[in-house]
């Protein structure tokens, strides 16, 4: 563990420290986020829409560089959507391989009970 | 060689001015040399150093432009591993000698490794004086602080807090999903993030922006002034000057009305209103 504490020395942000919002130009995108955060269960993967309302109030009012949204990683392939669809996909290959082997035991037993 | 024997020549075979001329203009061209070789040397490194500059002008001129300073969060090569969640908690921590609050929105927060999330946090200054703080932070466990990459934070830069001013700090961070096949970190769920908000030893920001405060007040004084004394009528040079350097007192400052000068008409119709009801 100690072999690793200079790389991890702090480094400062990539693209410097935010500016201040003094003139609370962007308070009520913030307080939409934070209310949705509270709804979601803390998890800023499904308050995405808000996030990037946030984030283009703070570019149009000069507070940060502007920049593509596909850039900063708020494109539709790291969305909550395609997760779920992705949580769903696995469920029902999951649910297809349990089935497929519920009715080979049937198919197995019928056989013995023919046998027998 | 030929140089040398040419020298033994003319020490050999003529009078002594001519070997002092010699002499004088050999060492002459020595120290044209040693010239030579200096400026040499020098402008080297001075091409050393210009170049740095001068490539970024060769850039701009001829439009290449490297993207060395927009890096790319999008995660576009990589497989993340979407169903690894880890749980971030937020924990906040203050300078005992400050008299702020300083406490985090989000206590916890739920994100994979490669997604870009915001979290904020929430600064109220309780003097009536601007303070200037300066924020770092410390991640447990420590193995997990080489992958957190921050995209934009409010940490590590002077931040100036205005009396009784209440700011939501964002930061904007991810975790490097190399994380994920880290063997220290296997069994790792819970990170916490550990913010720390210091005042910063010298107070000069705050200084200057209330020095900068007080001189735009003062200014919008003199001009209400000016504009007062040009309602009269035309005004000569003494005059102006005059009203130039009135000197105000630091209780005439504060009772100046700075909402009725920078929105007049809203102003003049209040005062209407006001009369009208009177």
């Amino acid at each position: 563990m100690s072999n690793r504490s200079k790389q991890n020395a702090s480094k400062g942000p990539d693209k410097g420290a935010f500016p201040l919002d003094h003139f609370h130009e962007c308070d009520n995108e913030a307080k939409q986020y934070n209310q949705c955060i509270q709804k979601h269960e803390n998890m800023p993967k499904r308050c995405r829409k808000y996030q990037v309302d946030y984030l283009q109030c703070r570019m149009n009012n000069g507070l940060m560089e502007k920049e593509d949204l596909s850039k900063l990683g708020l494109g539709p392939e790291t969305s909550w959507e395609t997760e779920e669809q992705e949580k769903q996909f696995l469920f029902d290959k999951i649910n297809k391989m349990k089935s497929k082997a519920m009715e080979e035991v049937k198919r197995k037993s019928e056989e013995t009970n023919k046998q027998e | 060689m030929f140089k040398l024997s040419k020298l033994f020549y003319s020490f050999k075979h003529s009078s002594r001015s001519n070997i002092q001329h010699n002499l004088t203009s050999f060492k002459k061209k020595r120290r044209q040399e040693l010239l030579y070789n200096i400026g040499l040397y020098g402008a080297a490194f001075g091409c050393a150093f210009g170049a740095v500059p001068f490539y970024r002008l060769w850039c701009e001129h001829f439009g290449l432009e490297g993207d060395l300073d927009k890096k790319d969060y999008s995660m576009k090569g990589k497989k993340l591993d979407v169903f690894r969640k880890y749980h971030i908690e937020f924990g906040a921590e203050t300078d005992p000698e400050a008299n702020w609050e300083f406490l985090p929105v989000q206590q916890n927060v739920t994100v994979h490794a490669g997604e870009t999330a915001l979290v904020f946090y929430r600064a109220y200054n309780r003097n009536d004086k601007a303070v200037v703080g300066f924020a770092t932070y410390q991640i447990f466990p420590e193995d997990a602080g080489l992958y957190f990459a921050k995209i934009q934070c409010f940490c590590f830069n002077q931040q100036l807090l205005n009396p009784k001013e209440e700011l939501q700090l964002p930061i904007y961070f991810y975790f490097e999903p190399e994380i994920n096949e880290d063997p220290l970190l296997k069994k790792c769920e819970n990170i916490k993030v550990m913010y720390r908000f210091y005042k910063a030893k010298n107070q000069e920001l705050a200084q200057l922006a209330e020095n900068e405060y007080k001189t735009v007040k003062k200014n919008k004084m003199i001009l209400q002034k000016l504009r007062d004394a040009k309602k009269v009528g035309a005004l000569n040079e003494n005059d102006l000057n005059k009203i130039k350097s009135t000197k105000f007192t630091d209780q005439e400052i504060e009772d100046f009305d700075e909402w009725a000068y920078d929105n007049p008409l809203e102003a003049a119709e209040s005062q209407k209103q006001e009369e009208s009801k009177n």
